[in-house]
C-alpha cells in the first residue's frame, strides 16, 4: 500500500513550502503565482506514500497550460487522496475550488495555512465550525516554518467520501440529471456534468468529442437562465463560499495601511518604480561581482591553481604516473573542471538574490512596471519574470513562460528567452572582463545583460509582427500577494536547488568535456603529444576561424571554444584554460595578448547571443512541441550573434577604439 | 451612476457593477480572485505611461493588477 497524495490548491498558498516539508524534496518556491509550472512527485517522509504537486488553479477550469495540467491529472490519472491548501487570509476565494474538490467526492483533508497572515489581517478562523460545515479535517499550518505540518503527515485521509453537493438551482440540476443520462455516468460523476456545464474546456472537450449532442443541453440552459451558465455557476459557489466564511471567520476590520501598502508605493511608484527596478538589477550585479563573489571566486581559484595542482602533480610522480596521465590530470582535468568550479561562489550569490526577489513578491511587481515596456514589443508584463529566471539559467526560464496565457505571447517568449545571459555565461564574462575591463566588471556584464534583454525585445517585436497580423486583446491579470521576508532556510534550499545543477554539470558535461578537448588538443595528424598549433582541436578550430576575423577574434582558439561552448556556455572557460594549459587567474594574462577590449567585447557578445546550450536546445523541443520552430529558435540567433559582433567590431574600429 | 473603473480617482470605493464587456478569460479570472459584480474595490495605483491599474477587492484585501484598457471597459457604480 503506496497511497498516491495530490496537493491542489490556489496559487501561491504555499503548496510547494508544504511539498518540501512533507517530502524532504527542495522544490522550487516562490511569491508570485505560477511557480509550479508542472506536475512533481515526492515520497512522503516515513514511507507514507507519494504526494504529487500540482500547479496552482483557482478553477478546474483552466486558462493557461500549467493550469490544464491540474484538470488533466484528475481526470486521467490515478490517486488516492487529495490534500487541499488554503489561504486563510483569502478564504471565500479559496473555498471555490475547494468545493469544487468536495463535489468530486474523493478523499481529502484540507491545510489551512497563513493563518498568521489572516490574524495580522484581524481575522479568527473558527476551525471546529469549519470542519463541521464541510465534514472535512481541516489542519492549521505554517508551511514556511513547518508547524503543523507532521500532524497532517500523520493523519493521511484516503477513506472515500461521498460527493458534496451544491443545489444549483432546479434548472441547473435537471441539466445535470440530463448529462448524466445522456452519457450513461452515475451520480457519482455529478461533478463531471457540473464541470461541463461550467464551460470546463478541458472536460468539453472530452465530452463534446464522444457525444456532439451534448452541446445542446448547456444551450437550452443558458436560455432558460438568460445568461451564460458558468456566471450563474460561479455565482451559486460564491455564495456558498460567502456564507461559509461569515460562519467560520471572526473580524474585526483593522483597515490601517499595511507594510505591503508602504512598500507598494515605493517600488511601484508611477515614476519611481522602473528606475527602482534598473537599480535593483544594478545592484544584484554589483554585489555578486564586486563585492562578494570575485572575493570568494579568487579564494577558491588560489586553492585550486595553487596547493591542488601542486599537490596533484607531486602525488602523480610519486605514483610514479605516465607522463600522458600527468598531463591529462593536470592540464585537461584540473584546468577544465577548476576553470569552470571557481566561478561557483558567484553563481551561488546570484541564485541567491533571484530566489530573495522571487520569494519576497517583487517578482509580480515586475509584471507591472514591465508591462508598458513590454506591450510595446507586443509582450505582457508576465512575460519579463520567465526572462529573469532565464538569468539564472535558461531552461527553467523557457519553462515558466507557461505562466503566460497567450499562445503566441507564450511562443515568443520562448523564442528570445536563449538571450538572457544565464549564470553559465557568467564565467566567460567574468574572466574576459577580468582582463580587459578591470575597472569596471560590474557595468561591463550589466551591459551585457542589457544587450541581451534589448535584443530580445527587438526580436519581440519582429516575431509578432510576423506571427499575428493583427494584434489581438491579451490577457493580463496580476495577482499581487502581500510582501514577506523570505525565510533563510526556503532561502538557502532555492538557491541550492538551482546552483546544484551547475556544481553537477562540472562533474559531468564539463568533466566529459575537458577530458575530450585535451585529447583533441593533445593529439593530431602527427600522433600525441603534438605542438598545440598542429593539433586536432586547431584545425577544427581553423576552419571556424575564418569567418571569425571580421568579428575581431579569428583565432582558432576562439573558434574552438565556441564549438563546445553548444555543449554549455561555461565549457568555453574550460576549452581555453586548456587550450592555454594555464589556470583561471593566468587565463586572464594569457588572453592578452590575443584579445583587445574591443574584440573581447564583441566575443562576450557572439557567445551571449550565439546558440543556446544543449539542454535549452532539448527544453524548447518540448516546450513548442514542432522540430521546425525548435531549428529556427536555435538557429538564428547565430545571425544575430554575427551581426551584432560584427557591428560592435567594425564600428569600434571605426570610432577609434582598439 | 454608472462609470468606468478607469475615470475614479486613487483610493475611492466603487462597486463593480458590469464586467460583461471585457474578454471572456479576463472576466473568468478575475471573478476566480474574489473581483465580482456587486463588490467593493478601489483604485490603489496607476503606473507610468498608462500602465497597469493595481486595483484591491476591499473585503478581501486581494489585490491584482489590469490594464488600462481593460479597465476602460469596466462600469463601476459611486456609492
Amino acid at each position: 500500500m503506496n497511497p498516491r497524495i495530490a496537493l491542489i490548491g490556489n496559487p501561491n498558498t504555499g503548496k510547494t513550502s508544504l511539498f518540501n516539508r512533507l517530502t524532504g524534496s527542495f522544490a522550487h518556491v516562490g511569491n508570485w503565482a505560477g511557480v509550479t509550472i508542472e506536475q512533481k512527485i515526492g515520497q512522503l517522509h516515513g514511507e507514507a506514500g507519494q504526494l504529487i504537486d500540482l500547479p496552482g488553479v483557482y478553477d478546474l477550469d483552466p486558462l493557461s497550460a500549467d493550469e490544464a495540467i491540474v484538470s488533466r491529472f484528475l481526470l486521467h490519472e490515478s490517486f488516492d487522496g487529495m490534500i487541499n491548501i488554503i489561504d486563510a487570509s483569502q478564504l471565500e476565494r479559496n473555498l471555490q475550488l475547494t468545493l469544487q474538490l468536495l463535489e468530486m467526492g474523493r478523499p481529502i483533508q484540507i491545510g489551512l495555512n497563513m493563518v498568521d497572515v489572516a490574524e495580522g489581517r484581524g481575522m479568527r478562523v473558527n476551525l471546529e465550525r469549519f470542519e463541521e460545515l464541510l465534514d472535512v479535517d481541516v489542519f492549521p499550518i505554517t508551511a514556511r516554518t513547518g508547524a503543523g505540518c507532521e500532524v497532517l503527515l500523520s493523519s493521511l485521509q484516503t477513506k472515500e467520501r461521498q460527493p458534496f453537493v451544491l443545489d444549483y438551482g432546479a434548472d441547473t440540476e435537471e441539466a445535470i440529471q440530463q448529462i448524466l443520462e445522456l452519457t450513461g455516468r452515475s451520480k457519482q460523476d455529478r461533478w463531471i456534468a457540473v464541470q461541463y456545464l461550467a464551460g470546463n474546456r478541458v472536460i468539453s472537450e472530452q465530452l463534446e468529442a464522444s457525444m456532439p449532442s451534448i452541446s445542446d443541453i448547456r444551450k437550452t440552459l443558458e436560455i432558460t437562465l438568460g445568461r451564460f451558465a458558468h456566471a450563474h455557476i460561479t455565482e451559486r459557489r460564491r455564495d456558498w463560499a460567502k456564507l461559509i466564511r461569515h460562519q467560520v471567520i471572526e473580524e474585526n476590520n483593522a483597515n490601517e495601511m499595511t507594510m505591503t501598502d508602504r512598500i507598494d508605493a515605493v517600488v511601484t511608484h508611477p515614476i519611481l518604480g522602473l528606475p527602482i527596478f534598473f537599480a535593483v538589477l544594478y545592484s544584484l550585479f554589483h554585489v555578486t561581482f564586486n563585492w562578494v563573489g570575485a572575493p570568494l571566486s579568487d579564494l577558491l581559484d588560489g586553492f585550486l591553481s595553487g596547493s591542488l595542482t601542486t599537490g596533484a602533480v607531486w602525488l602523480l610522480q610519486a605514483l610514479g604516473a605516465s607522463e600522458f596521465i600527468q598531463a591529462l590530470i593536470v592540464d585537461g582535468i584540473i584546468a577544465g573542471v577548476g576553470g569552470v568550479l571557481v566561478f561557483v561562489p558567484q553563481i551561488f550569490v546570484l541564485f541567491f538574490f533571484i530566489s530573495f526577489l522571487e520569494d519576497s513578491g517583487y517578482m509580480a511587481r515586475v509584471a507591472i512596471v514591465m508591462d508598458r515596456f513590454m506591450q510595446m514589443v507586443g509582450l505582457n508584463g508576465k512575460s519579463f519574470i520567465p526572462m529573469i529566471i532565464g538569468f539564472g539559467c535558461n531552461v527553467p526560464g523557457i519553462m515558466a513562460a507557461r505562466t503566460v496565457e497567450e499562445e503566441r505571447e507564450r511562443l515568443v517568449t520562448i523564442f528570445i528567452s536563449p538571450f538572457m545571459s544565464c549564470s553559465a555565461r557568467l564565467p566567460i564574462y567574468a574572466v574576459f572582463a577580468a582582463s580587459f575591463f578591470a575597472s569596471n566588471q560590474a557595468l561591463v556584464v550589466l551591459s551585457l545583460y542589457i544587450l541581451g534583454i534589448v535584443l530580445a525585445l527587438l526580436a519581440a517585436k519582429l516575431f509578432t509582427n510576423v506571427l499575428a497580423a493583427e494584434d489581438k486583446h491579451s490577457l493580463f491579470i496580476v495577482e499581487q500577494p502581500p510582501y514577506r521576508v523570505p525565510q533563510g532556510l526556503t532561502l538557502w534550499r532555492s538557491t541550492w536547488q538551482k546552483a546544484k545543477g551547475f556544481v553537477r554539470k562540472a562533474g559531468t558535461f564539463i568533466f566529459g568535456g575537458s577530458v575530450f578537448i585535451w585529447l583533441l588538443a593533445y593529439s593530431g595528424p602527427d600522433g600525441f603529444n603534438v605542438p598545440m598549433n598542429d593539433s586536432f582541436l586547431a584545425m577544427i578550430g581553423g576552419a571556424i576561424a575564418i569567418f571569425l576575423v571580421p568579428l575581431g577574434f579569428g583565432t582558432w582558439q576562439a573558434g574552438a571554444s565556441l564549438i563546445t561552448g553548444f555543449l554549455a556556455k561555461e565549457v568555453v572557460v574550460s576549452t581555453m584554460a586548456i587550450i592555454y594549459a594555464v589556470s583561471e587567474s593566468d587565463l586572464s594574462e594569457s588572453l592578452l595578448p590575443i584579445f583587445t577590449p574591443l574584440s573581447a567585447y564583441s566575443f562576450m557578445a557572439f557567445v551571449l547571443l550565439y546558440v543556446p546550450c544543449l539542454a535549452t536546445v532539448a527544453v524548447i523541443r518540448r516546450e513548442v512541441g514542432s522540430a521546425k520552430l525548435t531549428w529556427f529558435a536555435s538557429l538564428y540567433g547565430l545571425g544575430v550573434a554575427y551581426a551584432v559582433s560584427l557591428i560592435i567590431y567594425q564600428i569600434g574600429r571605426l570610432l577609434g577604439f582598439a | 451612476m454608472m462609470n468606468q473603473l478607469i475615470n475614479i480617482p486613487l483610493n475611492q470605493s466603487v462597486i463593480v457593477s458590469d464586467l460583461t464587456q471585457i474578454d471572456d478569460r479576463l472576466r473568468r479570472r478575475m471573478i476566480a480572485l474574489g473581483f465580482y459584480e456587486g463588490c467593493s474595490i478601489k483604485v490603489k495605483r496607476k503606473a507610468f505611461f498608462s500602465g497597469p491599474l493595481t486595483i484591491e477587492q476591499t473585503e478581501h484585501r486581494q489585490m491584482i493588477a489590469i490594464r488600462q484598457s481593460d479597465a476602460e471597459q469596466i462600469g463601476v457604480i459611486v456609492p
